[in-house]
C-alpha cells in the first residue's frame, strides 16, 4: 500500500502558536530556495511562507524558485507547525508557577523519563520533529547527559520560548511550544507543551506576558508548579537536614508569594476562556509539588523510591506495566491534604477554578542540584506528564 | 529631551516589584513603568553551551513606546550566577527620544557610555546619564577592527545600495562586533546614523525594530547558521577576505570624505578582484523575488508567472510578425497589380 494514501488530514487544525483555526488546504508551507529568504511577518532571516499551487507526487509543496518544501505554516502568523500537527487532534498543556519554582528541570526530567518509560506502558511518546524541542534537548542533556548543567532561566522573550509575528500592522508575541507525538491505543494525539518564563505569571506583567500566555485559554490541561522551598510554612514542616532545606530557609524571601502567581494564572485563566468569576471549569488542573525527595517520606508517608507501575496484566511474559491507579491517587489525595495545610490560599483558588484538581509530587534529579549526569536518579518524574495527557484527552485516570 | 536607562538582570527583589526572577534593577528617575517595561522587552539573551565564552550582544533598535519612538542602545551580556544559582545575563539599555538623539551620535554613545557588566547590590533608580561630549568617540583603531579598514566603507556602501534591506556582516572571529558598528555609524551624519539599527542577533526584537545592519561574529556559536544564506546582502569576511575596490555611495555622506583620503593613499595595494560585492546585483525576475504579499499570499498563479509571461512575449511577437507580413504583402500586391484582382 502506499503510504501517501493513508495520510488522513484533519478538518480544521489550530496554530498552536496564535490559535488561528485554519482548514488544512490554506496552510502556507515554508520556501526552501535559498532565494527566497525574508518573510512579511517573521523578518528578514526567516525563509518565505507561501500559498503553494503546484506540488509534487509525494506532496511536497514547490515554492516559486521550484524548491520542494515540507513544511506547512499557519496562514495568519506564518509560524511554522509539524506536518503531524494537519493529521492529529492537539491536548495543549499550560505549565504554569513562579520564578525559580523549576518548570523547565520538571519538563525536561518529566519528557526524558516519559520517552524511557512509554514503551513498557505500551505507549510511545517522542518529538513530533526534533528541530521544534531542540531547546528541550539541551536541558535534557545538561541533567541526564555529560553537559551536567541544570536548566538556564526562561527568558521573558527573544526566539528561543517566543517569536514575533507582523499581523495586520500589529505585533504579536507567540510562544514557541514543545511539540510531541503521542500514540496510545492505535490513536495518535499531538501533545503541545507551553512553558512560560515565571515572571510573565507576575501580577502586573506586562502585555508582552499577557499575549505569551494565551495559551491559558485553549489548553486543555494545566500543570501548575509549586515550590514547597519558596513557601514558608511547608518549609517549616520539611525535615531540615538537608543543606538544601537550611540554605533555604536562609535565601527565603519573605515576600515570595507563590499564591499570588496562582491568583493571577487563575484571572487570566477566566478571562481568556470567557468565565465569570464564579463559574468552575472542567479543565483538569495538576498540582505539581516539586523537590520531592526532600519532604515525601516525612509528609507523604512514601518517599517515592519505587515508581508508581505494576505488571500489565495482558502481557504476560513480557516485562510490560501499567500505571498502579490506586497508589497514585492515594498520593495524590495526601498531596492534596498537604497543600489545603500548608498553602491553603492556592489550594482554595484552584479548587473553585476547575473541578478536576489532581496532585503530584515529583523530584526531577531525585537529590540536589548537583546531582546531575549518571547521579541523577529522578522520582515519579514521568508521572505528572502521563497523567496530564490522560487527563488533557478526557481519558480517566 | 529624555534619556532612559534600564538594567535588567535576575536577580532577588525588583526595583519595582518585590519578587524575584527576570526584573528591572535600575532604571532612571522618573521613567514611566510602561516605558521601562517596553524597554525591558528588548533584554532576551542565549547562553551557549558551557564550554564557549558566553557572547556579549550589541545593539541599536527602534521602539515604540509610550507617546514616541525610542533609539534604544543595547549591551546584553552573561554576569555570573544569580540567586538561584542559575547563569545570569544583564541587559544594560539606554534609550533616546529625538530630542536626546540630536545631542550625540549613537558611535559616541557606544564607544564612551560605560555600560554595566554586573549588578551587585540592592535595585535603585538612577540619575539621567552623562551625554558624550564631541571629544568622546570611537577610538581610531576600532576602524581596523576588521583588518582593512576599507572594509568599513564597504559596508556603509552596502546599506546605501539596499535601502529598505538589512545587510548582514559575517566578522571573524576575535572581531568585535560594538567596534564595527561604532566605526560604520560614525561615518555618517547624526541622523542618518540613528537610523541605522543594528545587532549581533539574527532574530528581530519586534516587527519593526529598524534595524539594518545585522553583525554576526563567528565566535558566537548561538546564532543559528542555517538562517543566513548568501547574496547581495550578506558579506562573508569570515575567511577574512581582501577588500575590494569600494563602488560610490548612493548619497554623499561622511564616508566620501574619508574615502579620500584613503584613496589618495599610493601604498594601498590594489584589488585583484573585480568589485562584484560592492556593485549592485542586477535583479532577478521580479515576481520569484517579491512573490508573497503581506500576507504570504503568492498572487494567483503566481508559480505559472514566469511561463505565462514568456507566452505572452511570444504572442505579442507573433501578432506584430503578422501585421508587418501583411502590410509587406499587400504593398507587394499592390506594386505588382495584383491587388485588383483580388476581390
Amino acid at each position: 500500500m502506499n503510504d501517501t494514501a493513508t495520510i488522513r488530514l484533519l478538518d480544521s487544525v489550530r496554530c498552536p502558536h496564535c490559535w488561528t483555526r485554519f482548514a488544512p488546504v490554506d496552510a502556507r508551507f515554508v520556501a526552501e530556495s535559498p532565494a527566497l529568504l525574508g518573510d512579511a511577518r517573521l523578518g528578514d532571516s526567516e525563509p518565505l511562507r507561501f500559498a503553494p499551487s503546484r506540488f509534487d507526487a509525494s506532496g511536497a509543496a514547490i515554492d516559486p524558485e521550484g524548491g520542494r518544501c515540507r513544511r506547512p505554516a499557519c496562514p495568519r502568523c506564518h509560524c511554522e507547525i509539524p506536518r503531524a500537527g494537519l493529521e492529529l487532534a492537539t491536548i495543549p498543556i499550560s505549565i504554569v508557577g513562579a520564578p525559580g519554582a523549576g518548570k523547565s528541570t520538571l519538563l525536561a526530567s518529566m519528557s526524558w523519563s516519559v520517552r524511557r518509560d512509554a514503551p513498557r506502558l505500551g505507549e510511545s511518546f517522542m518529538d513530533s520533529e526534533p528541530w521544534f524541542n531542540r531547546s528541550l534537548h539541551r536541558d535534557e542533556r545538561g541533567l541526564f547527559g555529560r553537559a551536567v548543567s541544570l536548566p538556564d532561566k526562561t527568558e521573558v522573550g527573544g526566539d528561543r520560548h517566543y517569536r514575533i509575528s507582523v499581523v495586520d500592522g500589529r505585533e504579536e508575541t507567540v510562544p514557541r511550544p514543545l511539540i510531541f507525538t503521542w500514540h496510545r491505543r492505535a490513536e495518535g494525539r499531538l501533545v503541545l507543551l507551553y512553558d512560560n518564563a515565571g515572571e510573565h505569571y507576575l501580577p502586573g506583567a506586562d502585555r508582552h506576558a499577557v499575549a505569551a500566555t494565551r495559551h491559558l485559554g485553549h489548553c486543555r490541561a494545566a500543570m501548575v508548579v509549586l515550590d514547597p522551598l519558596q513557601d514558608r510554612r511547608f518549609l517549616a514542616a520539611m525535615p531540615s537536614e538537608t543543606s538544601q532545606v537550611r540554605s533555604a530557609h536562609e535565601r527565603l524571601d519573605a515576600d515570595s508569594r507563590q499564591d499570588l502567581v496562582v491568583a493571577e494564572f487563575a484571572a487570566r485563566f477566566r478571562d481568556l476562556r470567557g468565565m465569570s468569576a464564579t463559574a468552575v471549569s472542567d479543565i483538569p488542573i495538576e498540582v505539581v509539588v516539586t523537590k520531592a525527595d526532600l519532604w515525601a517520606g516525612e509528609l507523604l508517608g512514601d518517599d517515592l523510591a519505587t515508581e508508581p507501575w505494576q505488571p500489565r496484566a495482558a502481557s504476560a511474559g513480557d516485562d510490560g506495566i501499567e500505571i498502579d491507579q490506586r497508589r497514585v491517587e492515594e498520593i495524590s489525595t495526601r498531596l492534596a491534604g498537604l497543600v489545603r495545610r500548608h498553602m491553603p490560599e492556592t489550594a482554595a483558588l484552584l479548587e473553585r477554578l476547575s473541578n478536576r484538581v489532581v496532585h503530584c509530587p515529583h523530584s526531577a534529579l531525585g537529590g540536589p542540584p548537583g546531582a546531575l549526569g549518571e547521579a541523577a536518579k529522578p522520582r515519579w518524574a514521568a508521572v505528572p506528564m502521563l497523567q496530564a495527557m490522560r487527563l488533557g484527552d478526557g481519558a480517566a485516570w | 529631551m529624555v534619556i532612559v536607562e534600564v538594567v535588567h538582570t535576575s536577580a532577588p527583589h525588583g526595583l519595582h516589584d518585590r519578587h524575584g526572577g527576570f526584573t528591572v534593577v535600575a532604571a532612571t528617575r522618573g521613567a514611566t513603568a510602561p516605558v521601562i517595561d517596553a524597554i525591558a522587552t528588548l533584554s532576551a539573551y542565549t547562553f551557549p553551551p558551557l564550554q564557549t565564552t558566553p557572547p556579549i550582544l550589541w545593539s541599536l533598535r527602534r521602539l515604540r513606546a509610550g507617546s514616541g519612538t525610542w533609539s534604544v542602545l543595547s549591551r546584553i551580556g552573561a554576569c555570573g550566577t544569580d540567586h538561584t544559582g542559575r547563569r545570569n545575563r544583564i541587559a544594560h539599555h539606554l534609550a533616546l527620544d529625538e530630542e536626546a538623539r540630536r545631542l550625540a551620535e549613537p558611535a559616541d554613545w557606544l564607544a564612551g557610555h560605560p555600560f554595566l557588566v554586573e549588578w551587585d547590590g540592592p535595585p535603585r533608580e538612577l540619575e539621567p546619564p552623562m551625554i558624550p561630549g564631541p571629544a568622546t568617540g570611537p577610538p581610531e583603531h576600532w576602524e581596523e577592527e576588521l583588518g582593512d579598514r576599507r572594509w568599513i566603507d564597504a559596508i556603509g556602501t552596502r546599506l546605501d545600495l539596499l535601502r529598505g534591506s538589512c545587510v548582514t556582516v559575517l566578522l571573524p572571529g576575535g572581531t568585535d562586533p560594538q567596534r564595527v558598528a561604532a566605526a560604520v555609524l560614525r561615518r555618517r551624519e547624526t541622523a542618518a546614523a540613528w537610523s541605522i539599527g543594528f545587532s549581533t542577533r539574527p532574530e528581530r526584537s519586534s516587527g519593526d525594530d529598524g534595524v539594518r545592519l545585522r553583525l554576526l561574529s563567528e565566535d558566537d556559536v548561538t546564532w543559528p547558521r542555517a538562517s543566513i544564506r548568501p547574496g547581495p546582502a550578506t558579506i562573508d569576511l569570515r575567511g577574512r577576505p581582501a577588500c575590494p575596490e569600494p563602488a560610490e555611495p548612493a548619497e554623499p555622506s561622511r564616508t566620501a570624505v574619508r574615502r579620500e583620503t584613503v584613496a589618495s593613499d599610493a601604498s594601498r595595494p590594489r584589488p585583484v578582484e573585480p568589485p562584484p560585492p560592492l556593485q549592485p546585483v542586477p535583479q532577478p525576475d521580479p515576481p520569484p523575488m517579491v512573490p508573497a504579499d503581506a500576507d504570504g499570499n503568492v498572487p494567483e498563479a503566481m508559480v505559472e508567472y514566469v511561463d505565462r509571461r514568456h507566452g505572452l512575449r511570444v504572442a505579442v511577437a507573433t501578432f506584430l510578425l503578422s501585421i508587418l507580413v501583411g502590410v509587406a504583402s499587400t504593398a507587394v500586391l499592390d506594386r505588382t497589380g495584383l491587388l485588383g484582382f483580388l476581390p
